[in-house]
């Protein structure tokens, strides 16, 4: 029974392989191109090129005809090839001496399918059984640019691209050690998108990326068109409304991350990339705060912390006081603002929402139009809406302050998705506070703080080193201190080497 | 369940059971014993932290004598299986009861200070919401939350050197006046401002490191009868005997005594920052009391009997007719308290006579 098992499958195996398409390559041309040209039906950018080797033994040149470099193709690959004998064709050894950087083997259609969209260029010739795949890849590709999103001051300049080899090599570029990994996988069942894992071998944590790579790995969906998407399978915590892993396309910033032991995916097809795991407070850090001195970095932390709790709680606090505990305001203050507001016929809530829904929209707006229109967009809505609300006695003077400043402050916070976070849930703030006045505003604080000890990027907790405390990291969370205290890791990614710098001094 | 959630390491121990101990008790405690002792109440407020210091040492002892089993456990090994169980349902009655009248006496608090017109059973609610999130989580992020009492104490230090100027330390002599009888007669009721440390009895199983256990649970007790006794001592020497009487909530009273240049008081920004540590203090029982009902009845971690289990509290909380009925359940509670406690110490030297599943060395 055990040695008839082997047997039976055997042709069990056979069996389905009558009934699949044909994969292995055969010695005769013909059949091979009919299988081919099958599979590449209503494939317009695919070209087959027909040539005649010596003795008019038929051969093929197959490629993609956007995503190779032509030039090169004939320089390096069919020029060469062209000057051969088909008997020094026939043997693998000749082919491998061609000058092209890279020549593979492919002895199945599948493989011939996968190379041919990656941008390789595929040889077929009569009386070969297998095809030669030769990569000379040219993508389009924009110019690598300082990003959009990710403005500063006195650091570099270079953003990632588009394709996921340009930015792996400037990875390479700003780190040239071996040390440097990349593991690479591919996801997405219809797009084959590839996915790269960089971390810094002896420094990032391999129980880390192996969880990581498992993630990634387990995701099974069409394809990833933007990060986002990936970001929001791999969530350990889908419904926090806080980021649970950074998203940057600063080269400088993954670099940084690298250094600390953090892991940076990459994903084909998007400059965005992602960095794991991260804490609540690196999403209040600009790399220009280490570009300056201590005594800067310390400054700007201090003034974005303030600006979290205005762009969260002020219009909340507005409301409560106003509706509820008017007492608490002073009282040479309370008369001008009961002044203002006697015009004004809607209680506080609808006031603030009124305004804060326009400053919303006006943003929504201004991301989608081009420069010189969001200029006008800007003038609309700040000078005019601002101006003629308080005229027409809609809102009072000082909302239009409150929502100013909340807005202001809510530009500051320099990650992104951090600052969508925040404006969600300053929503749920404003509304709290409206009908249970200051306790709405605590309970919202509380269950706002909650959430972020409840939740953990890639198992680590988010809201360290205060909460868990490390008493030894608390050197980089609000005030920065000098860079001398700097000599260790921070412990958030669990380095495996926890000192910077070499270690035998 | 996942068991992960629930271990938590002996530091962790420490802030809960400062988190459980300050929070709703300390707000009366001033007042009460004002009445009673006059402005020897510290004196009371002392002695009852080093009475509960010695109870919590009691209970830890017995606790390591079977390393990794909660009361519930240890009860059915002392008294026989069916004797045990009965023993089980009047603790768990006793921790049930603490989470209903604590989150009574919360909502009162909220209510009186904050929002007086609104219904109370919506406050009720409201106020629930945050110890239902955190709950459902599990002992961990309960302990995690609970950090934010080391952050009270220190805002509550700041404050007190804004207002030390009104300060007077003549308020609190001579020392003893109300004699001897008096003051070791308040320690009873002083003692509610100490109850929770007993539930250490419950979680001592899900603690990591449980040979620092004893260290820091009792550095937990001395820091929350130092703060007891410091702010005693305060609010006394700020208003004087005879004016504390009067107040409900003499620490919040004390909030607007300063004059900020912007804000005009102070005491709603008291009142927010106290909120958490209320929150912590409820979550603390009410966890225990959802957790205890779990393992005695074996039910398995549910949306629906946990919401069920919600409603059926914020129910129960609404018995008492009034604020003045609700401090009637509280001085009950107290004694309730003090009734398992001393079972507690009983059971410990009980467990060296009947020696069944102590742990060997």
């Amino acid at each position: 029974m055990v040695m008839i098992m082997p047997f039976m499958k055997k042709i069990s195996n056979l069996l389905k392989e009558d009934t699949k398409q044909k994969n292995e390559i055969s010695k005769k041309l013909s059949e091979n191109i009919i299988e081919i040209e099958d599979r590449l039906q209503d494939c317009p950018d695919v070209m087959k090129r027909k040539v005649f080797i010596s003795d008019n033994k038929e051969a093929y040149f197959i490629f993609a005809k956007d995503i190779v470099d032509i030039d090169l193709l004939q320089r390096d690959f069919m020029n060469p090839i062209l000057s051969m004998d088909y008997n020094e064709l026939i043997s693998k050894s000749n082919i491998e001496k061609l000058p092209a950087s890279d020549i593979k083997f492919c002895y199945n259609f599948d493989s011939v399918m996968a190379s041919i969209f990656s941008g390789n260029t595929i040889f077929l010739m009569e009386g070969m059984d297998f095809a030669v795949s030769c990569e000379l890849r040219s993508f389009i590709k924009r110019n690598i640019q300082e990003p959009e999103t990710e403005k500063n001051v006195k650091g570099p300049h270079e953003g990632f691209i588009e394709l996921l080899d340009i930015n792996i090599g400037i990875l390479r570029r700003k780190i040239y050690n071996p040390a440097l990994k990349f593991k690479m996988l591919t996801i997405g069942a219809i797009t084959n998108q590839h996915v790269a894992i960089a971390y810094i071998d002896g420094v990032a944590n391999k129980v880390l990326i192996d969880r990581l790579f498992n993630k990634i790995n387990s995701i099974n969906y069409d394809g990833m068109v933007v990060i986002g998407i990936l970001e929001q399978f791999i969530t350990d915590f889908p419904n926090s409304p806080f980021p649970q892993y950074q998203t940057t396309e600063r080269p400088d910033r993954a670099t940084a991350a690298l250094l600390e032991g953090k892991l940076v995916v990459l994903l084909d097809g998007t400059p965005v990339t992602l960095i794991a795991p991260v804490s609540f407070f690196s999403f209040f850090k600009a790399l220009d705060d280490y570009s300056f001195d201590w005594i800067f970095g310390s400054f700007m932390g201090l003034i974005r912390l303030l600006a979290l709790f205005n762009a969260v709680f002020l219009p909340g606090i507005y409301i409560a006081l106003l509706s509820f505990h008017y007492y608490m305001i002073p009282l040479n203050l309370l008369i001008p603002l009961a002044e203002s507001r006697a015009t004004v016929p809607f209680p506080p809530i609808i006031e603030a929402l009124i305004m804060e829904i326009i400053i919303e929209t006006l943003r929504e707006a201004s991301i989608r139009l081009p420069t010189y229109v969001g200029t006008s967009i800007g003038v609309v809505g700040g000078i005019i809406i601002g101006q003629a609300a308080v005229q027409a006695g809609i809102v009072s003077n000082l909302m239009v302050i409150v929502v100013s400043i909340t807005a202001i402050a809510s530009f500051s916070i320099p990650s992104y998705n951090m600052g969508t976070a925040i404006r969600v849930i300053r929503f749920f703030v404003m509304i709290l506070s409206s009908i249970f006045g200051m306790i709405g505003i605590v309970v919202s604080g509380v269950m706002m703080f909650a959430n972020l000890l409840i939740i953990e990027s890639l198992g680590q907790p988010y809201f360290q080193p205060i909460i868990p405390f490390k008493a030894k990291d608390l050197k980089d969370v609000i005030i920065r201190l000098p860079i001398k205290f700097h000599k260790l890791r921070p412990d958030i990614a669990k380095p495996v080497d926890k000192k910077r710098g070499n270690n035998n001094e | 369940m996942n068991s992960d959630m629930h271990i938590i390491t002996s530091k962790q121990l420490m802030v809960l059971i400062i988190s459980t101990q300050i929070g709703v008790g300390i707000l009366f405690l001033p007042a009460i014993l004002a009445k009673n002792t006059g402005h020897d109440g510290w004196i009371s407020i002392l002695l009852g932290g080093i009475l509960s210091i010695l109870a919590l040492i009691i209970i830890l002892i017995l606790l390591k004598r079977y390393s990794d089993k909660s009361i519930l456990d240890i009860n059915q090994l002392l008294y026989g299986k069916y004797l045990g169980k009965f023993i089980n349902m009047i603790f768990l009655s006793y921790i049930y009861f603490s989470a209903v009248v604590s989150l009574r006496l919360f909502g009162e608090i909220v209510q009186l200070t904050v929002m007086k017109l609104t219904p109370p059973i919506i406050l009720t609610f409201f106020i629930f919401i945050p110890t239902t999130y955190v709950t459902w989580y599990g002992l961990k992020v309960i302990c995690r939350f609970s950090n934010i009492i080391l952050f009270i104490i220190l805002c509550v230090f700041l404050y007190w050197l804004l207002i030390y100027k009104n300060f007077r330390i003549f308020f609190l002599m001579p020392i003893g006046e109300a004699g001897m009888e008096q003051i070791l007669k308040s320690i009873y009721p002083s003692f509610f401002a100490y109850l929770g440390f007993e539930l250490v009895a419950i979680v001592y199983p899900y603690i990591s490191d449980k040979e620092k256990t004893m260290k820091y649970a009792v550095t937990a007790n001395i820091i929350s009868t130092a703060f007891h006794t410091f702010i005693v001592i305060i609010t006394t020497g700020v208003y004087g005997e005879t004016m504390i009487r009067k107040l409900v909530f003499p620490i919040f009273s004390m909030a607007s005594i300063y004059k900020a240049p912007v804000l005009d008081r102070l005491d709603l920004f008291f009142i927010s920052l106290w909120f958490p540590a209320m929150v912590c203090s409820f979550s603390v029982y009410f966890f225990s009391a959802y957790h205890v009902i779990n393992k005695m009845f074996n039910i398995k971690k549910n949306l629906g009997f946990y919401a069920f289990f919600i409603f059926i509290t914020i129910l129960l909380s609404r018995i008492p007719k009034d604020f003045v009925d609700s401090l009637k359940f509280m001085k009950l509670l107290n004694t309730y308290g003090i009734i398992v406690i001393s079972f507690l110490v009983i059971c410990t030297l009980f467990s060296f006579i009947n020696k069944r599943g102590v742990r060997k060395k």
